[in-house]
């Protein structure tokens, strides 16, 4: 498997996470509560953390999903990128000199793999995750904390923070963490769970 | 098969091979800043760029590309990043020593990181030159012309105030780089550059002034 690929499903596993109403004790309430997801759709900024940045580099975004495989990451600025999964098909779009234009390599590659962790997530099955052992906190607030099982992983990502408000179980942020100096801060807005997605949402750019 | 691609081997070394006539050749000593096009930076920045980059095959892929430049030094520390956040490329080049700090593959080689950093010395800093003239080319256009230390020859040339191309020719006279600048900004900083490695392999990157800031 490719790195950029346990890259991607480091984000979704996120993603997951992030859009899942509530929050849970233990793992069986979240499995509980991810059964009743139909569809979520929700912007995103993303801040890039580096050493070399003074200020964090700001992208936008929107993400769609209709259980159980349509599925649409968007980003908006600064670069306009589309992955897009309907059905199982994905296609993944960049922008070039002349508009957006589809690139079919490892992206939508990496998303064949993806959709497979999604589908098992839909079933409750992540605690089983073969790439990331996943541990949950209890404090003033919960954090989910989850580490790479494998060195070709770690490699790339150290781990994955996720922050819980304990008011409502509203998803305060999510970090991934690629070393001390480097780390990706998604923060999601505007989420809404189980609206009705048209389909074209998922096939058309 | 075999046939053909010696043939275009051919035509493609034989087409790149000319280093046009500058009249009349002029010494000179460098680059007029005031009335010349002149892309060099002249002062440490930061630099974040949007890179769309055609490679051979139909590969073509969006990065973020960031840079930490010190033209006194000659000194360049590059990030590149996907759209999503992932580092793939992390290397510094101080005083000729290039370290790569983080790579991915196939971004993980000293060649890659070398030829990058070669590719970012182009656009943004002037040559390492013995000796230089200034001229016109055939088309009219006004050239600055440095006849680099390591055998590189490198035409700064001038199509309006703020818009040139630079090419590069190895010893051979072969073309091997061109950077066309489309404009500079007030500070000086190329807005929109696109690079195109030549020859079988070559590949072109198109890259997108996002945000800038000079650095202390």
């Amino acid at each position: 498997m490719k790195k950029l690929d346990y890259y991607i499903i480091a984000s979704f596993t996120v993603i997951f996470f992030l859009l899942t109403p509530g929050y849970a004790d233990d793992w069986d309430e979240v499995r509980e509560a991810a059964k009743n997801i139909k569809s979520v759709c929700a912007d995103f900024t993303q801040e890039k953390h580096m050493k070399i940045l003074v200020k964090p580099l700001l992208s936008k975004g929107k993400f769609y999903f209709n259980s159980p495989d349509s599925l649409r990451w968007e980003y908006i600025s600064p670069l306009r990128s589309i992955l897009m999964m309907y059905k199982g098909k994905v296609r993944s779009y960049a922008e070039g000199t002349n508009g957006l234009a589809e690139d079919s390599r490892s992206r939508a590659q990496a998303m064949n793999i993806v959709m497979q962790e999604i589908t098992a997530w839909l079933n409750g099955q992540f605690t089983g995750n073969p790439n990331f052992n996943a541990q949950l906190l209890k404090g003033r607030e919960y954090k989910i904390i989850m580490v790479p099982k494998e060195k070709a992983i770690s490699e790339i990502i150290k781990s994955i923070e996720i922050i819980i408000s304990k008011e409502k179980g509203i998803i305060r942020s999510v970090s991934i963490n690629e070393s001390e100096d480097s780390y990706t801060l998604m923060r999601f807005y505007n989420i809404k769970h189980n609206d009705k997605i048209d389909d074209s949402v998922f096939q058309k750019i | 098969m075999k046939t053909l691609i010696i043939l275009v081997l051919i035509v493609s070394v034989t087409s790149c091979k000319s280093l046009p006539a500058v009249n009349p050749q002029v010494k000179s000593v460098g680059i007029n800043r005031d009335t010349e096009f002149n892309p060099f930076l002249k002062s440490k920045f930061r630099l974040i760029h949007s890179i769309k980059a055609s490679m051979p095959g139909e590969n073509n892929m969006s990065l973020i590309g960031i840079t930490a430049a010190d033209p006194g030094q000659k000194s360049l520390q590059a990030v590149l990043m996907t759209v999503e956040g992932l580092v793939i490329f992390d290397a510094c080049n101080t005083g000729g020593a290039v370290k790569i700090n983080r790579g991915l593959s196939p971004l993980d080689s000293m060649d890659f990181a070398v030829a990058l950093m070669k590719d970012i010395s182009l656009i943004y800093y002037l040559p390492d030159y013995s000796e230089s003239v200034s001229g016109s080319l055939d088309c009219g256009f006004s050239v600055n012309r440095f006849f680099c230390r390591d055998g590189m020859i490198i035409d700064m040339i001038t199509q309006n105030g703020q818009s040139g191309k630079i090419n590069q020719y190895d010893r051979s006279y072969n073309l091997v780089r061109t950077a066309e600048i489309s404009r500079v900004n007030r500070d000086g900083i190329p807005v929109s550059v696109t690079l195109t490695a030549h020859g079988v392999f070559g590949y072109t990157l198109n890259l997108d002034l996002l945000e800038y800031e000079k650095m202390k």
